[in-house]
């Protein structure tokens, strides 16, 4: 499992996403946090 | 305590000066971050294990001054988060900054695969040089700790949501920084290329600094639109500038300028008030900075605003309050100064009164002419 595959379960398992739009607003969103 | 008049005649009188017109009186906004800390008499170690020190230390600059605004009432970044994670770049010493030196990873070859799917790329590659915990072999472990991490993030959240509510309820200053973006260029060089790297790619390789610049756009704008989806009256999207400072106006309007003002048009288009915080001096960009769109406020650290207010008419200005005289001046110096700002800034509208910088260290200000300046502002900075 790659981290952004990681990524993906977390947002599937946690945030709910719906559909792939959800998704890809969590994927854009938890990308910024890891820039720290 | 919450008095709805005068906390929305506040908010009123910011989204006024920084529309560029001329409100009732000129605005006070609090730039104080981990000022915060050491004039509650804290350390950074210790607020970020008691988040009621936490609050408390960033609420007793929301009562002990007086404010039309604030940007900061939490530190800016999820500390625990972040140490959950393993790495990053920001230090915790006694303020949090970013350090270099700690930033570069990222080759200067690599810029293909950050505009070809930059999110990809951010998450398996430089996340995984950057943090432990990503480097984990075992994907369950991993998983669960990164599971961990996110909790630690959504605490902090609920730490500022809470933190929001104080600010309102009981010190009835109004948070007016829902929103923040860095620039992609200033991503680059903060997280992932560093100074010299950065630098160098500008000069060698610039063409795909501007694209990579124009790919990460879409990630800072979509962010803001799907967190921050309208305007809210008086309230400014933050966006701190790093390295233009460093930059000729040349190499600035290769890779910097385009996607800047695209973003800045895209957000004035749509309603937003964005808040550039130009760091030190800007002067030798004012050719491009006349170019950006109504809704734009300026903070301006060591330029001379008198010039600046002449020669960029099509933004609000904000700062002007040494941060240098606030801390070694005496009181009637600082009050000198302010009414100085006041007299030569404040006709026509379109100014904020605030500080020249971010308030980190505790030689930045002495709280009695902090206290000076702003109860001067407020009874003088009448229109």
């Amino acid at each position: 499992m790659t981290n952004y595959e990681m990524i993906l379960r977390y947002i599937k398992e946690n945030l709910k996403a719906e559909n792939e739009k959800d998704t890809d607003k969590w994927v854009k969103f938890l990308t910024y946090q890891l820039l720290n | 305590m919450y008095d709805e008049k005068t906390y929305n005649e506040k908010l009123q009188r910011m989204e006024t000066a920084m529309r560029n017109k001329t409100p009732d009186r000129v605005p006070v906004l609090c730039m104080s971050d981990n000022w915060a800390l050491s004039y509650a008499g804290y350390t950074l170690e210790e607020i970020t294990n008691d988040d009621e020190k936490h609050l408390k230390a960033y609420e007793k600059v929301l009562s002990d001054f007086p404010w039309d605004g604030a940007h900061y009432n939490v530190l800016t970044r999820a500390v625990k988060y972040i140490r959950a994670l393993g790495g990053g770049t920001y230090k915790e010493n006694t303020t949090l900054q970013v350090e270099s030196g700690t930033v570069l990873c990222m080759e200067a070859d690599e810029y293909d695969k950050l505009i070809e799917n930059p999110y990809e790329f951010i998450i398996n590659t430089i996340a995984e040089r950057k943090y432990g915990l990503l480097q984990e072999t075992d994907a369950e472990k991993k998983y669960s700790g990164y599971c961990s991490a996110m909790d630690e993030f959504f605490k902090y959240k609920k730490l500022g949501a809470e933190a929001n509510r104080r600010a309102k309820e009981i010190h009835n200053v109004p948070m007016v920084r829902p929103m923040g973006f860095f620039h992609p260029l200033d991503l680059i060089l903060d997280f992932m290329r560093d100074f010299s790297g950065t630098m160098n790619d500008i000069k060698r390789q610039p063409k795909k600094v501007a694209e990579a610049c124009d790919v990460l756009l879409e990630m800072c704008f979509d962010n803001i639109v799907n967190f921050y989806p309208k305007h809210q009256t008086g309230c400014c999207i933050f966006n701190p500038m790093h390295i233009p400072e460093f930059l000729s106006p040349r190499d600035f309007g290769k890779v910097y300028w385009p996607s800047y003002k695209k973003i800045m048009d895209r957000l004035s288009e749509l309603g937003y008030v964005t808040l550039s915080y130009y760091e030190r001096n800007y002067e030798h960009l004012y050719d491009y900075l006349k170019e950006l769109p109504v809704n734009t406020v300026g903070l301006f650290e060591d330029d001379d605003l008198r010039k600046t207010k002449k020669e960029l008419s099509n933004m609000a200005i904000a700062g002007g309050m040494d941060c240098y005289t606030l801390y070694y001046g005496t009181k009637q110096n600082c009050i000198d100064m302010a009414k100085g700002l006041i007299d030569d800034l404040a006709p026509g509208g379109g100014y904020i009164f605030t500080t020249n910088r971010i308030l980190h260290s505790p030689n930045d200000a002495k709280a009695e002419n902090l206290l000076a300046v702003n109860e001067y502002v407020m009874e003088n900075g009448n229109y």
